[in-house]
């Protein structure tokens, strides 16, 4: 299961906190500043996928005798930056690592859909927003829907998501209000969803190995155009 | 009064930079008047405002009763906030949870989905399980609503109801399983199901597997791929326990490795395949051979130097599981993985670092720890050279908003918490140590070139900041820890290696004289290394190259020295090593000599002075017993006057005799951890008895006994062993026959081995292996360094060469030893390297006593082994104590799920089925009493406050004494006994009676209150 979702920007100030696990604010708050630490710290080109925080690291080894326990012990951090802000998935081994990280990819598209050209400005100001998406996504942990279109009507259903505030963006200085989309728009152009979606085709004889945008696996690799 | 909305709060910290915190607590203090208003929309902006703060780190668990009000407004978008509020907010001890039992069922029977879908969401988050019965009710029909959205979410909250109440899955079992097997359900619904399925598989396989054919229809058909995924990693769960499942899977599978264009599934697939176990073992061999070439192939192109990061770190990962059970296949893989090792990814390096831990060899360790040395030299070079570039450099942080505070204290943690490299580096030095003392030193083949990387660690190993040791005792491996584990290995080598002791010792004593001259005189010293490397000192001082030296670096360092534990350690060397530089009595007690000693008396009772009041007992205790002894030595060296040319006199006993006398005996071997408990205690010691009467007159009488005189012979063979020659001679010809390690590995090691050691290392070791071969027929010394003292002139000739002459590589031995027909040598030489030279090393075993048993030989093994034994002997219940006890954070508390049976009647596994649909109303029964009782609770409560009231209107008392007492209900019982006491002293019989009642109704409330928490 995922055990949190959690936004934060670049100096590391959350913009989404969520844990699907009752938890001090302090240890949030912890929890939060070591993942920045480790997230910030991170060399180009280095993978999606963050080594356990101490505070997580020392409850994970005592308990990792038996298999059993390991599937419910949060040991997968999965994190995706895109623009200002960083998208952290905390979950357990149950999870699969690649999927995780086109799940921070549909969200931020849901969100790119609800905003149009999302950017930090609309996710600090649209707060509850920002939670009503992932509930449409994520509940108590678990997986709902990966489907973009439901997501977004699931939101709207809710009521009208707010605008943006006009001329916000100077006060703020202008950092967050790079569009989120225009870091992922260029590949996003021919393959509109993540592949989540996409129908299990058997037997359908694509160049398995070719990816049409093998540079850009680093950061979105499994986004592939050959629908069936 | 003009109120803030979130908007304004929001804009508020952006234009106040600098002073947010100030900003916040007044935003703080007006939500808190805010939220007490009666009009309902302040108060539900006042928190969504603190459910914001919160999300920065403001505590908003006072509020948590506003938050129900909020939730049970009328108007959905206040209705929203206030939930949004209890999710994000409450906590375990919330207790108003309780009171929003009535609001939650209400809201799960809304009519409107929008409204349905906020308890539904928010449940597994603020649920306890005491609601979760009387909740389930009023959820299970919803997974019948017409809108799918409802449902799917309803699914899921039913999973994690029953994580907290597994009685609650047996109920919504049987309607869940309705809904995945229903072909015309909503494909998300479907979806969801199988998620929670996945979920409740792990915990509890045997229940699923009559879904077999259902699940598999729905891999076969597909749907998505997430759930794709989440089946794969199903069935992997299934098949172990049904393998006629594999023969099923195994088409399905291998299909979707070739063709699926999406790369998470294509993983899964094969993460599937290497789970359920279908790798290798079985009857249709060449299938399952297919299957596995194919997975590993593909594998290994997701690690191989190219690949995208993401797909090398899930590759380890899967490698990190084949290699429980098929080793073989991953060590093919050894190329590339050890690449991994190189990555700039730290991530993946851990994960490349947990694979190789477990295929070392006595082949591969020393390229393995090679490279790993490499690294950490590399790291803790550029580490310096940052420390001394960026350290005014204040990192300004242009927030757009929140408050200052918040960054300066972010910058702070990052800074008093382990900054990631250090914690690596402590990592990675804990597994190179832990590698190369496997099995008490198995894969060991060359301990000096061990002891070189062990001189190399103590140098590279991250200071520790002692900061951090106070203040963060949760993390049980500070970085202090891990230069004593270096300290220790050399330690254990010194001890347990005879062959190589001499060596060992030396290494100690270049990092005794390294740690009091290179680091600045005034800077404490830190590094844990020191307290088992002084030990070694001082055992071994005999083996020293210069004894004087080492005492007077250790002379130097005492002052400075942190630890209190290597402070009594360092004392202890320092005597040893004194006895041993002093306490010489074949040497005549000459002028020179008498004067020396006495200044080195001195000079130790100096440095041992400020000790004596030290806070530490032992520290305190040691320098108080050796400054005495000391001064007596002293005083016995000024009386005994010096040797003339006429007169030989003898140095005073004291120095000679009864100092070393101290510390020499038996000699110290390695005992296994935990033996020394079962040592067993001897009845007759007493150990409030003095140890002598009269030791002063024993003292005395010592001084007045004649030695026997000594010849001159002897007098003339010990000048000639005097300690230079004997770290070398004294080696066992054994040691000679350890070849140098060029032979077992490639020519290139000695290259790389110059990449992780500092220059002097290198030198030094150079010089050993040309003086060890100096005599050697086989071997021809570097022409230039014809003296043995070599300098690093190999270095200099390899680089004028390039690096692709290297010198040592060249084959010269064979063709000497062939040409000259030397039978025995050359036949050696040209046998394969099988025999290796480290089986003829002894590497003592510890000793353990009789019937101790289990002892683990190391450290470090033993705290893994016991945790692995306790483990076993523990009885299944301990086990699921110390599971409770353990708990991760962020796990949630699985209730015993996995106890709980739900299939259907048919086709339960085992016992435990008997009335599974009676517990529901068995539950709601029990829940009728718990009302009936608490109803009663309640009128007695009424009654008793009746009563108490009469009585304080009799006796005049104040009712707020009354109101404290109430709240403290676990002391009442006791207050009102004194209350009875005192008041039976007055003879107030009426009112003692009151009391009386008073208390039984305590009791019982606090037994009811007792049972509703039990239950």
């Amino acid at each position: 299961m995922i055990n949190a979702f959690l936004v934060f920007n670049g100096q590391g100030q959350p913009r989404l906190t969520k844990f699907y696990t009752q938890l001090d604010t302090s240890i949030q708050q912890r929890l939060i500043s070591e993942i920045f630490t480790l997230v910030s710290n991170r060399p180009p080109g280095s993978c999606n996928f963050l080594p356990l925080p101490p505070l997580l690291a020392a409850s994970s080894t005592t308990t990792n005798t038996a298999a059993h326990e390991q599937s419910d012990v949060p040991s997968l951090v999965t994190y995706r930056n895109y623009a200002t802000l960083y998208f952290i998935v905390i979950s357990t081994s149950t999870e699969s690592p690649l999927a995780l990280i086109d799940l921070i990819q549909v969200y931020v598209e849901a969100l790119d859909r609800l905003f149009e050209n999302v950017c930090e400005l609309d996710l600090i100001f649209n707060y509850e927003t920002l939670h009503a998406t992932l509930g449409e996504m994520i509940v108590g942990g678990v997986v709902i829907e990966t489907n973009m279109e439901r997501i977004v009507a699931g939101v709207r259903a809710q009521g009208t998501v707010a605008k943006r505030p006009v001329n916000e963006g100077r006060a703020g200085g202008g950092l967050d209000c790079r569009h989120v989309s225009s870091l992922f728009a260029h590949w996003l152009i021919d393959r509109p969803t993540p592949d989540l979606e996409f129908p299990v085709v058997f037997g359908k004889d694509t160049e398995e190995t070719k990816d049409p945008f093998p540079e850009l696996w680093s950061v979105s690799f499994s986004l592939h155009t050959g629908n069936g | 009064m003009f109120e803030k909305s979130l908007y304004d709060l929001i804009r508020g910290l952006r234009n106040h930079k600098g002073n947010e915190n100030e900003y916040i607590q007044n935003c703080l203090k007006e939500c808190r008047a805010e939220i007490r208003s009666q009009d309902m929309d302040l108060k539900a902006r006042a928190v969504l405002k603190l459910v914001y703060l919160e999300m920065v780190g403001h505590d908003m668990s006072w509020a948590s009763f506003h938050v129900l009000e909020v939730m049970s407004s009328q108007k959905y978008h206040q209705k929203r906030v206030g939930y949004l509020a209890a999710v994000q907010s409450f906590r375990p001890d919330t207790d108003v949870s309780m009171l929003a039992t009535n609001l939650l069922k209400k809201d799960v029977a809304a009519s409107l989905p929008t409204i349905i879908a906020l308890p539904i969401a928010a449940l597994p988050h603020i649920v306890t399980p005491s609601q979760t019965m009387s909740l389930l009710g009023d959820l299970l029909p919803r997974l019948g609503h017409s809108h799918a959205a409802i449902r799917k979410k309803t699914v899921v909250t039913l999973y994690r109801l029953a994580l907290v109440y597994p009685e609650a899955l047996r109920a919504s079992w049987p309607k869940i399983k309705e809904r995945l097997m229903d072909p015309d359900e909503d494909s998300s619904v479907t979806a969801a199901i199988v998620n929670v399925v996945c979920e409740l598989g792990w915990r509890r396989p045997h229940d699923f597997l009559p879904l077999a054919p259902r699940l598999f229809e729905l891999l076969v058909d597909g749907g998505n791929n997430w759930m794709a995924i989440k089946l794969i990693k199903l069935f992997a769960t299934l098949t172990p326990l049904e393998p006629r499942l594999v023969r099923k899977l195994l088409p399905p599978l291998t299909n979707l490795i070739r063709t699926t264009p999406a790369m998470s599934l294509l993983y899964e697939c094969i993460n599937g395949i290497i789970q359920g176990g279908i790798l290798g073992d079985g009857e249709d061999f060449s299938a399952r051979e297919e299957v596995a070439s194919l997975c590993v192939t593909k594998l290994r192109g997701m690690v191989s130097t190219n690949s995208d990061p993401n797909l090398k770190y899930v590759a380890l990962l899967a490698f990190n599981r084949i290699v429980v059970t098929h080793p073989f296949l991953v060590a093919q893989q050894e190329d590339v993985i050890l690449e991994c090792i190189d990555s700039e990814d730290i991530t993946i390096r851990i994960k490349a670092l947990d694979l190789v831990q477990g295929m070392v060899s006595s082949d591969n360790l020393v390229s393995i720890v090679s490279r790993l040395m490499r690294q950490l030299k590399a790291s803790s070079a550029t580490l310096s050279q940052q420390e001394n570039g960026a350290e005014g450099q204040d990192p300004e942080t242009d927030s757009s908003d929140e408050t200052s505070a918040e960054s300066r204290r972010r910058h702070k943690t990052s800074e008093t918490a382990p900054p990631l490299p250090d914690d690596y580096a402590v990592d990675v030095i804990g597994r190179i140590l832990r590698m190369c003392s496997q099995d008490n030193y198995t894969s060991m083949v060359d301990f000096d070139w061990y002891l070189d990387v062990l001189t190399q660690l103590i140098r590279i190993a991250p200071t520790p900041r002692t900061k951090d040791l106070g203040s963060d005792p949760s993390s049980p491996k500070s970085s202090g820890d891990i230069s004593e584990k270096i300290g220790n290995e050399l330690r254990n080598v010194a001890v347990k290696v005879k062959a190589i002791r001499a060596a060992a010792v030396r290494a100690a004593e270049l990092a005794v004289s390294r740690m009091s001259t290179e680091v600045s005189s005034t800077r404490p010293v830190v590094s844990g290394a020191l307290n088992p490397i002084a030990w070694v000192v001082g055992e071994y001082a005999f083996q020293l190259l210069s004894a004087d030296d080492t005492l007077r670096h250790l002379l130097d360092l005492v002052p400075r020295v942190e630890y209190p534990e290597g402070l009594a350690t360092s004392l202890q060397a320092v005597l040893k090593l004194f006895a041993y530089v002093a306490g010489d009595d074949q040497t005549l007690w000459t002028p020179e000599r008498k004067s020396s000693v006495t200044l080195l008396m001195a000079r130790v009772i100096h440095v041992l002075e400020p000790l004596a009041l030290h806070p530490y007992l032992e520290v305190q205790e040691r320098a108080v017993e050796f400054i005495e002894l000391l001064k007596l030595t002293a005083e016995a060296a000024a009386g005994q006057a010096p040797s003339t040319d006429d007169v030989d006199q003898d140095p005073p006993l004291l120095l000679t005799q009864a100092i070393p006398s101290l510390f020499t005996g038996w000699e110290l071997n390695s005992v296994a951890a935990g033996t020394q408990q079962n040592v067993p205690i001897p009845d007759d010691l007493d150990l409030d008895e003095p140890i002598h009467g009269d030791l002063n007159r024993l003292l005395s009488q010592a001084d007045s006994l004649m030695l026997p005189t000594q010849g001159d012979d002897e007098f003339e063979t010990y000048y000639h062993h005097k300690p230079a020659v004997t770290s070398m001679s004294n080696e066992p010809a054994i040691n000679r026959l350890v070849e140098a390690p060029e032979e077992v590995v490639s020519g290139s090691y000695q290259q790389s081995e110059e990449s992780y050691l500092d220059p002097d290392i290198v030198a030094r070791r150079k010089a050993e292996r040309a003086e060890r071969y100096r005599d050697d027929p086989f071997y021809i010394p570097d022409a230039t360094a014809s003296g043995g003292r070599s300098t690093p002139i190999h270095n200099i000739l390899q680089k004028e060469n390039g690096p692709g002459l290297d010198i040592d590589s060249i084959p010269i031995m064979q063709l000497d030893s062939n040409s000259s027909g030397r039978a025995s040598p050359a036949n050696r030489q040209q046998q394969p390297p099988k025999p290796k030279p480290h089986q003829r090393i002894v590497v003592a075993a510890d000793e353990t006593l009789g019937g101790s048993g289990l002892s683990t030989p190391r450290n470090y093994d033993s705290e893994n082994n016991s945790d692995t034994l306790g483990k076993s002997r523990t009885s299944k219940s301990a086990a699921a104590a110390k599971k409770l006890k353990q708990q991760s954070l962020l796990q949630i508390a699985p209730a015993n799920l996995s106890d709980l049976s739900i299939g259907d009647t048919g086709q339960q596994p085992g016992g435990g089925g008997g009335g599974n649909g009676l517990a529901h109303e068995r539950q709601q029964r029990e829940e009728a009493e718990m009302a009936q009782a608490l109803k009663e609770v309640q009128r007695l409560r009424l009654e008793m406050q009746r009563a108490n009231e009469r009585i304080q209107v009799a006796q005049g008392v104040p009712v707020e004494g009354v109101v404290v007492a109430k709240k403290k209900k676990k002391k009442v019982k006791k207050a009102v006994k004194a209350a009875e006491g005192k008041e039976g002293g007055e003879g107030e019989a009426v009112v003692k009676g009151k009391k009386k009642k008073v208390r039984r109704l305590v009791q019982l409330d606090d037994g009811e209150g007792a049972a509703a928490e039990g239950s």
